[in-house]
């Protein structure tokens, strides 16, 4: 007798739930699509058995990847790990005359793909020839070792003989046991075999939990990969395992996504976001929406949210639509997750920081997770800096400590509340070491910011659904220092900034047909900015020299408004998708009130299931540095900063895994804001210190070949060729952007032989960064220095940037818990990059400051 | 898991160019260009300047040829030289025996003029003609090329004048060690630390109070806050190059900078003072290293 056990059914679902995480939560608009539905297997065919393998008694499993439409209907299947021609012959067969209830993404039929694995099984029925009267049971559970989630679709063997299969959440009952001991065998595909003796007693029940071994590599998969909404032209978006091991990211996710095209290489460990030529100030930074006020720490710190708590992150390198405002340039929204249904947690020590997180139930709809991190390398410093006994050596070090904590609960009607509460606190240490310092240095420098934030969202029905995320917050800048340096610097100087916070996000989701749907919601922040500082100002309108300064002693208050409200339509015929968008932002400061509309457009045609092409343009604004603003030190009378971006592209699937998009681009800013000089007009000053007279462009071309998360493989290679240069003054000439790289090539590679190894590596070939050459220079009499005679800013280059790192990673895996020890390798080749040129106090020598040499990190970190 | 910043650190301070710092004399240099007064009157109906007088303090421990020196006057330019603009030759300068190039000049009212026209504040705050100079003494790096804005205003304001140096205070390890005066010539102990604590004069040799116009265009009043330079031979070495004046009340035990003889015999320690109006002074002080 045999039977093909439809047990892929069970572990689709399995795997599915263990999978697939909610919602970036309630909290903000619902921007992110998310599987709603898995896919549901209402139509088994079973597969023809190949007659002579199962004579032989041979079984096999066979694993495939499974699209499915929108309808239910299987339109592909690929073999991933086959067993044999024709045991893959007859599986693909068999899969392809499957039918589906169709998977959801955002409560809407979508396609997906899954994983699905066909076991070829000979069942050898366990037949009760007896009534036992003293019969027992045996309860039981099954788990991954190391992390504790349940296997689903185990078999489990009872003397031999097939007994019962693990459910959903790996439980598993054997009723009309004979008492007394029994051979109990638990297998799973990918995972080795377990085998244990068990006594029953009489009318008894023997409970047994059985942790898995993982043997080979799947435990990662991203096994419902749904073909997410498109919600712009341009949105990348990396998975949290796929971000965390990537090579000199300093397993900082964040960080992971300077990799991709579009962006500029940072110089040292810098986490600036340099997207398509523009400055750090034109990309919006959010946490599930919301904007989050310091995205890492300082000097080069590691982000603020710890890692485990991301989902993801969507990355938006430009020509987005109406949801994200009051960006020049791009938008990088960090999705957090919600914390896991069972309890979990994570330990990590090393020389820099102790990090902590917990996540668990806490009620039966209600979830939490907790995060937290401390740093203490002022402590550790001294012993790297290298040592001047004569003149001592001076450092400043950052002394920093986050939290996050997130709490999900899903009320009876379905809505979702989430409460996610954010801190970050910053501080600089000053290290000395050896050395007769002949003025002490007073550097009390310190960031914090807090923010608590709720979710809440309701799907009114299928095609109807709000969200609603208020959020409160405070963020405080202050320093008191003296001793610096000369002038200014020598004297005591403090300011205290404390940034007052309120915003809202709300929105609309409506389907008002299966061609159009809607998207509306407001975007409201108001800051109220305390300001008090005593500080040394140059108050001269002219000097000749090193500038005199005077106390100065600011203390007032501002509020920045900003309201804004967007509209966006979602049109699709055939294989078209129109989306047109339309944001309206009004910015309210010191008495002064601007309104600025922000027309998107961005369209898509779906050339063949395979291939599409996109194109979009539209105007984006942005208010200025509330600092320019300030009527002490800026220029209240500013306006709002302007761009227009256009870009045309194309996508094409190679095959699941392999995918190519090519996309131009061309962006234009505008009334940017610059320091003007001051001028006179019979006898008449004028001096705004600041305007909107800035111009600036960028264009090029950015390409993206890449391989998505499977369980083995993962990479892509990112190539941008771009131009970006900047006009600060009307009357000057047009010079390059500090950072513009016309050549920016990146290969990231990542490799799973085993589960317990991963292999990754990341290659940087960049241009170089632009320089302006000194062809000579004069002494100053006036200041006492040298002014160098330089040429336009990018008319000479550093050398090109090059970098290999590496990474291993081992993970020891224990029933409950496990250890993963890496070594991160930044510069392999210990290649000799320039980072900064510079010149000796009269540009007759010169030299460089270089880039990280070879740089090896070992790492551990537990987990449960 | 975070790997080692630490490392980082320490290793990019490693690979920061090790250069020579301005404060050590080994060739041709130009330490300052005084203008003599520091802000000259001018009437700007007329375009017509009062003279002015024009030092240079150029040294050279190893001259190859006699010094000379000449220069151009033309409207402030970014490169600080005068060679790409409208401008009107100096001529040589004197040459006096230990004094360096000196000039008497009288800005032409066509350099008045676009000077004038040049400026985005059309001459508020007073009308900057800058004077660009170039000495040559052999050195095989050729000319060293120097400038200094010459300040003209109106008369009435608030009028600048040259800081001077009227002694220096030494002390050894925050002990007193003596007091140098004009033209004295101290000993100093080879290997030793010895602090310099120069003391301005009294009156308009020290630091100014005056009347100016503010960022915002309105009239303020500042003191200045002079700023030295310290330069010396090689064979001796200087802790610092620059150091600003004390703040009122204080007096630094140490002095503003340590001077360490390296070696037995004559040294030259060369100190200037810039007010940050434009006004400058200098004191050479010859020493004996035993």
């Amino acid at each position: 007798m045999h039977s093909v056990l439809p047990l892929a059914v069970a572990l689709l679902l399995a795997q599915a739930g263990e999978n697939v995480r909610e919602a970036p939560p309630p909290p903000p608009p619902p921007k992110a699509s998310e599987l709603t539905r898995a896919p549901q297997l209402i139509e088994f065919h079973a597969a023809d058995y190949p007659k002579d393998r199962l004579e032989r008694g041979e079984t096999a499993d066979v694993s495939c990847l499974v699209d499915i439409d929108a309808a239910g209907g299987v339109t592909n299947v690929e073999v991933v790990t086959g067993a044999a021609p024709d045991f893959d012959q007859a599986a693909v067969a068999a899969i392809r005359s499957f039918r589906f209830a169709p998977a959801e993404i955002d409560g809407q039929p979508a396609p997906v793909r899954i994983r699905y694995v066909y076991h070829f099984v000979i069942e050898k029925r366990r037949v009760q020839t007896t009534v036992v009267l003293d019969a027992g049971r045996i309860r039981g559970s099954i788990a991954e070792a190391g992390n504790r989630h349940a296997v689903a679709g185990a078999d489990i063997l009872l003397d031999g003989a097939a007994a019962a299969t693990s459910d959903a959440q790996g439980s598993f009952e054997i009723a009309e046991v004979p008492p007394g001991s029994h051979d109990l065998r638990i297998g799973a595909l990918d995972f080795a075999e377990d085998r244990r003796k068990l006594d029953v007693a009489p009318r008894g029940t023997a409970e047994v939990r059985v942790y898995l071994r993982r043997t080979s590599v799947g435990e990662f998969a991203a096994v419902v990969e749904g073909e997410r909404t498109k919600e712009a032209p341009t949105v990348r978006t990396l998975k949290h395992d796929e971000l965390v091991n990537v090579p000199g990211s300093l397993n900082d996710p964040i960080r992971a996504v300077q990799n991709l095209p579009g962006l500029a290489r940072a110089p040292f460990l810098a986490g600036l976001l340099l997207v398509r030529g523009t400055p750090p100030q034109d990309t919006g930074t959010y946490l599930d929406g919301h904007r989050i006020p310091i995205l890492y720490h300082f000097l080069g710190g590691p982000s603020v949210i710890n890692e485990q708590l991301i989902d993801r992150i969507d990355f938006y390198p430009g020509g987005y639509g109406a949801y994200y405002g009051r960006n020049l340039t791009s938008a990088l929204d960090v999705g957090t997750r919600k914390a896991d249904s069972s309890l979990h947690g994570s330990f990590s020590v090393d020389l820099l920081q102790a990090v902590a997180f917990v996540e668990g139930p806490l009620g039966d709809n209600t979830q939490g997770a907790i995060a937290a991190r401390r740093s203490y390398i002022d402590l550790f410093l001294p012993l790297f800096l290298p040592n001047n006994p004569r003149d001592g050596v001076t450092a400043v070090t950052p002394i920093y400590w986050d939290y996050q904590a997130r709490i999900d609960h899903r009320l009876r009607n379905g809505d979702q509340l989430s409460l996610f509460a954010l801190g970050t606190d910053d501080s600089l240490a000053i290290v000395q070491k050896g050395g007769k310092l002949a003025e002490p240095i007073v550097l009390d420098t310190h960031t914090g910011a807090h923010q608590l934030r709720v979710g809440w969202m309701r799907p009114l029905s299928s095609d109807f659904s709000v969200s609603v995320s208020p959020l409160a917050g405070i963020i405080t800048t202050s320093f008191d220092s003296s001793g610096l340096g000369q002038g200014a610097f020598r004297n005591q100087q403090s300011a205290t900034l404390v940034d007052y916070q309120l915003a809202l996000r709300a929105e609309g989701r409506y389907r008002s047909s299966s061609a159009l749907s809607w998207r509306s919601g407001l975007d409201l922040s108001w800051d109220r900015y305390r300001v008090e500082a005593d500080v040394e100002s140059s108050l001269q309108l002219r000097g000749l020299g090193a500038a005199i300064t005077q106390p100065l002693h600011i203390d007032h208050s501002q509020v920045l408004e900003s309201i804004g409200e967007y509209l966006e339509a979602d049109a699709r015929v055939g294989r078209f998708q129109l989306v047109p968008g339309l944001r309206f932002d009004q910015f309210f400061w010191r008495g002064h009130g601007y309104g600025v509309f922000d027309p998107r457009l961005w369209a898509r045609y779906s050339a063949t299931e395979a291939t599409a092409i996109k194109a979009y343009a539209g105007i984006y604004h942005q208010a200025p540095n509330p600092a320019n603003i300030d009527p002490s030190i800026g220029n209240p009378d500013l306006t709002p900063e302007r761009s227009w971006q256009a870009g045309l592209g194309a996508e094409h699937r190679f095959s699941p895994a392999w995918n190519l998009s090519v996309e131009g681009f061309y962006l234009r800013r505008g009334a940017l804001v610059s320091r003007v000089p001051a001028t006179s007009v019979n006898g008449i000053v004028d001096n705004p210190l600041y305007g909107n007279v800035g111009l600036a462009r960028s264009y090029g071309l950015e390409v993206l070949l890449r391989h998505e998360f499977t369980g083995r493989l993962y990479g892509w290679v990112a190539y941008t060729l771009s131009h970006s240069d900047v006009l600060p003054l009307p009357d000057e000439s047009w010079r390059a952007f500090t950072f513009d790289q016309p050549h920016n090539l990146i290969v990231v590679a990542g490799y799973r032989p085993t589960p317990s190894w991963e292999i990754s590596t990341r290659y940087r070939l960049v241009s170089g960064n632009p320089s302006a050459p000194v062809e000579r220079a004069t002494f100053d009499s006036d200041s006492g220095r040298f002014v160098a005679d330089a040429g336009t800013f990018g008319a000479s280059r550093l050398p090109a940037f090059s970098q290999l790192d590496m990474r291993a990673q081992y993970s020891f895996v224990h029933d409950l818990w496990r250890l993963a020890v890496y070594l991160d390798v930044q510069n392999v080749l210990n290649h000799r990059n320039q980072e900064v040129h510079l010149f000796d106090y009269r540009y007759r020598s010169d030299g460089y400051i270089g880039g990280l040499p070879i740089l090896p990190t070992l790492g551990l970190k537990a987990s449960f | 898991m975070r790997p080692l910043l630490l490392a980082a650190f320490a290793a990019s301070a490693a690979c920061t160019p090790s250069f020579e710092g301005p404060e050590i004399v080994r060739d041709l240099r130009v330490l300052a260009v005084q203008a003599e007064p520091p802000e000259a009157t001018i009437d700007l109906s007329t375009g017509k300047a009062a003279p002015v007088q024009v030092r240079v303090l150029a040294v050279d421990p190893a001259p190859r040829e006699a010094m000379t020196a000449s220069g151009s006057l033309c409207f402030p330019t970014d490169s600080r030289r005068c060679d790409e603009v409208q401008n009107v030759s100096i001529g040589a300068a004197q040459m006096v025996a230990d004094e360096g190039p000196s000039w008497t000049l009288q800005v032409p009212p066509a350099i008045i003029q676009a000077a004038v026209q040049e400026d985005d504040l059309r001459g508020f705050g007073g009308v900057r003609v800058q004077l660009s100079v170039n000495v040559a003494d052999g050195d095989p790096h050729g000319p060293v090329f120097a400038d200094k804005v010459l300040l003209f205003s109106p008369p009435g304001g608030s009028v600048n004048h040259n800081p001077s140096i009227a002694s220096l205070e030494l002390t050894n390890d925050g002990a007193p060690a003596g007091t140098v005066l004009g033209g004295g010539r101290p000993s100093l102990p080879v290997g030793v630390p010895i602090g310099i604590l120069p003391h301005l004069a009294e009156g308009e040799g020290g630091a100014e109070t005056y009347t100016t116009t503010d960022l915002q265009g309105n009239a303020v009043t500042l003191t200045e806050s002079p700023r030295y330079s310290f330069f010396a031979l090689a064979g001796a070495d200087l802790d610092t190059a620059i150091a600003d004046e004390p703040l009122p009340g204080t007096r630094p035990p140490k002095g503003l900078v340590r001077l360490t003889p390296l070696q037995a015999g004559p040294g030259t320690l060369w100190i200037v003072v810039r007010d940050g109006r434009g006004g400058i002074g200098w004191l050479a002080v010859d020493y004996q290293a035993n």
